[in-house]
């Protein structure tokens, strides 16, 4: 990977991966600004985004001083692939950001969805920011982030918790996937462990019905 | 009763009309602790509730979005609901209500009193050996018979109360009001009365609900708000929520007037309050309805589309729900996907209504193909009785006998509480609905006989087991019915189907003890036929006792 950090006319540093101007070389913040305004309408109602990309975050701070005009509280997590990007935005600090982004770098997917902080903002349905020249730069990357799967095999699953009596009972009724757990539950006579009735709760709000009032139980 | 908690992962009116059983629990035993769990969208209802100590969360969205979502993982969801479980058991609580009574609410409380058998669950359970348990014959009513029927016999508060064991109190409490607030209601509303008459009523009229099949449509609703608006003695008061689309309809029909109408923005916090001081609220099938019976305010419902019909409909003594004939409606949720709501009910229809609650002895005259029902009290609670309109008597003859069947069977229930409603019923209609039903009394009996016979043929040879089981399964296929005599076999099947027994011996005794109490219950069902067919008292036609008669 051909990296450098070159600075722009406006005297901002601008980092240069693989050849690729990751901001403008004339003005990085003028370009962040129509880059932001240009997503005006996904500001309206969300207060949570994940953006694609670091760069040098001009687009970032641009992002939290619009956010910060409503004065209500809001949270952005920002994913980098290359880690001396992020360091080297640490190191130049061309923006500062609150303590309301938060960095994510590192090039195994899977080890951001072990993230405890990112799974719980993901699950508030954050709006997405794609940041252009990281996005194209990355596309790959970023696809195979979006497109990610975790598996539900008994070890992902083991993975996943940290409750001690929960990652017994995975141990001792998961024996393949969690699909199957439920399926042996369904057919054996009788329950065998308390959470059982759990994975069965959790199975019939999967399937929408759980909380349907039929009777007939 | 130490302490007590109510698991109801519901929307927004069940948790709110939870305040009728909690201030009933607070009055009969003072010192009661009370907790809520409830879906977190629902958290803030829960605590605005007077007599809840604490409310137990969990996400709903989050949880979903665990399960399904495939960059998430399921045993987290499962570590999450686990945590709440932890939670709750902490609290060292003495009681478990299962008021959600769907699959998440009953495997949550079932977990709950699998890990702490201290706990006295009521209502629905499944046990170690996945069977049902029903706490008592009314948990079963409420899980097989008034949730799959159309037309309940029983309100779900008077459900829940019996589940519990306790009496429905009236109480000043059940809603909490910010006294800012009423206090300003109280004085606009006053001031309104002054300038429209002495003897004028407010009436507000929510015009939106979550589920658009279950309202008005516009016209309609434009055209009542102007007969309302024409008569002298009504203050109209047009209520909506603070959202946009709420708003628009508002302005769009405000407009209609020449912005004559008053409208009132108000949040769930500030509603209560109005709906304190209107003499009644004219309503779809929403949360407003819930939150004015809790301010024991009349509430007239117009019951459209998936509604349910009868089975949580106003509770304040002279409130009634007008809707189409409830054999001309479809209650499946599914059904509205691909079909519009169609309704019979017209502006002038409900305008009816309104005179017939607002005025003694006013009698309303509606369009052909609906009805109109009052609620009024038994000592069982809340029973809807037909006042006007068309009506299918098999459905509601079957309805009240039901209500008196269990009330019978339950507790000391007489023949003079339902006397007023019975007496709606022509002669002709009770006798072929007591003919169908004692045809079906004969055919259950002929299982139940037939059962009793494999059963003592099995005490002698076990090798006669298939022919026993062969015959209880006839026997409990009786339950599918929606009707009386359904009832006998539910609560057998409710009972055989738990029955904790020592060895084959002691399963055989208490089986046919069982079989016995159907027996029984079958003849005291029977008798309910006659009394209803029969009862003296009961001897008016259909023209003098509802106002449009109905076509047979």
């Amino acid at each position: 990977m051909n990296y450098e950090i070159r600075t722009s006319k406006t005297g901002l540093p601008v980092p240069v991966v693989n050849d690729v101007l990751l901001h403008s070389i004339y003005d990085p913040q003028r370009e962040a600004e129509n880059f932001i305004n240009s997503n005006q309408h996904q500001f309206e109602n969300k207060r949570k985004f994940l953006v694609l990309g670091l760069g040098f975050g001009y687009h970032i701070a641009r992002m939290e001083a619009l956010l910060q005009e409503s004065k209500k509280p809001y949270r952005i997590f920002v994913i980098e692939p290359v880690k001396q990007v992020a360091k080297d935005f640490i190191t130049e600090r061309p923006v500062r950001f609150t303590e309301n982004v938060t960095i994510l770098t590192g090039e195994n997917i899977q080890e951001f969805y072990t993230n405890e902080g990112l799974i719980n903002f993901l699950l508030d349905s954050p709006g997405m920011i794609a940041h252009p020249a990281s996005f194209n730069l990355h596309k790959n990357f970023f696809t195979n982030f979006l497109r990610y799967e975790t598996g539900t095999d008994a070890s992902s699953m083991l993975n996943s918790v940290t409750n001690e009596s929960i990652k017994q009972y995975l141990k001792d009724s998961c024996k393949t996937s969690w699909g199957e757990m439920v399926h042996d539950i369904n057919l054996s006579p009788s329950f065998t462990s308390p959470e059982d009735y759990l994975v069965l709760a959790l199975s019939s709000l999967a399937s929408d019905t759980g909380t349907e009032q039929k009777g007939g139980l | 009763m130490n302490s007590l908690v109510i698991v109801n992962f519901k929307r927004f009116g069940d948790i709110y009309t939870t305040s009728h059983l909690i201030q009933s629990v607070k009055t009969q035993n003072p010192h009661c602790k009370i907790a809520m769990v409830v879906f977190s969208e629902f958290e803030q209802a829960a605590k605005n509730i007077n007599g809840v100590d604490e409310v137990y969360s969990i996400s709903r969205k989050r949880i979903s979005s665990l399960l399904k979502n495939k960059i998430f993982n399921n045993a987290k969801a499962l570590e999450e609901v686990h945590q709440l479980a932890q939670n709750i058991t902490r609290g060292n609580w003495t009681e478990l209500f299962n008021m959600s009574n769907d699959v998440f609410g009953t495997y949550f409380c079932s977990y709950l009193k699998s890990r702490e058998p201290r706990l006295t669950l009521y209502g629905t359970s499944v046990n170690k050996n996945k069977t049902i348990n029903f706490s008592n014959e009314f948990a079963t009513i409420f899980n097989d018979v008034i949730t799959n029927r159309e037309n309940s016999p029983l309100h779900f508060q008077d459900c829940y109360h019996s589940i519990l064991g306790v009496t429905r109190t009236d109480s000043d409490q059940k809603l909490k009001l910010s006294p800012r607030y009423n206090e300003l209601a109280r004085t606009q509303i006053q001031q309104l009365k002054q300038t429209a008459g002495e003897n004028s009523r407010v009436i507000a009229i929510q015009l939106k609900t979550s589920d658009v099949n279950k309202e008005l449509p516009y016209l309609t609703m434009r055209n009542l708000i102007a007969f309302l608006k024409e008569d002298t003695s009504i203050v109209p008061l047009i209520l909506f929520a603070p959202i946009q689309e709420e708003r628009e309809l508002a302005a769009r029909i405000n407009k209609e007037f020449g912005n004559s109408l008053i409208t009132v923005e108000a949040d769930l916090a500030a509603v209560g309050s109005v709906l304190n001081n209107v003499d009644l609220l004219v309503t779809p099938d929403t949360v407003i309805k819930h939150i004015a019976d809790l301010a024991g305010t009349k509430v007239l419902e117009i019951s459209l589309g998936p509604s349910p019909f009868l089975k949580q409909g106003p509770l304040t003594s002279g409130s009634a729900v007008i809707t189409d004939r409830i054999s001309d409606r479809n209650f499946r949720v599914s059904h509205y996907r691909t079909n519009i709501i169609k309704t019979r009910l017209k502006a002038k229809d409900v305008y009816e209504a309104v005179k017939f609650i607002m005025n003694d002895g006013y009698i309303p005259s509606l369009d052909k193909g609906l009805s109109l029902y009052l609620a009024t009290e038994d000592s069982m609670g809340t029973r809807y009785d037909i006042v006007a309109g068309d009506v299918p008597w098999n459905k509601e003859i079957d309805r009240i006998a039901s209500r008196y069947f269990i009330g019978q069977t339950t507790r000391k229930f007489h023949l003079d509480e339902i006397k007023t409603a019975i007496s709606n019923f022509p002669v002709e209609a009770r006798k072929n609905w007591s003919t169908s039903q004692k045809e079906r009394a004969a055919a259950i009996l002929k299982d139940l006989l037939s059962t009793l016979r494999m059963l003592a043929k099995m005490k002698n040879n076990a090798g006669a087991a298939g022919d026993f089981i062969s015959s209880l399964d006839k026997l409990l296929n009786h339950c599918t019915g929606d009707d009386l005599m359904a009832l006998p076999v539910l609560f057998f099947r409710a009972k055989v189907e738990n029955i904790q027994a020592a060895d084959r011996r002691d399963s055989i005794n208490q089986t046919e003890k069982l079989l016995y109490e159907l027996k029984s219950h079958i003849q005291r069902a029977y008798d309910v036929c006659k009394s209803v067919e029969t009862d003296k008292a009961t001897t008016t036609d259909t023209k003098t006792a509802v106002t449009n008669g109905y076509t047979l």
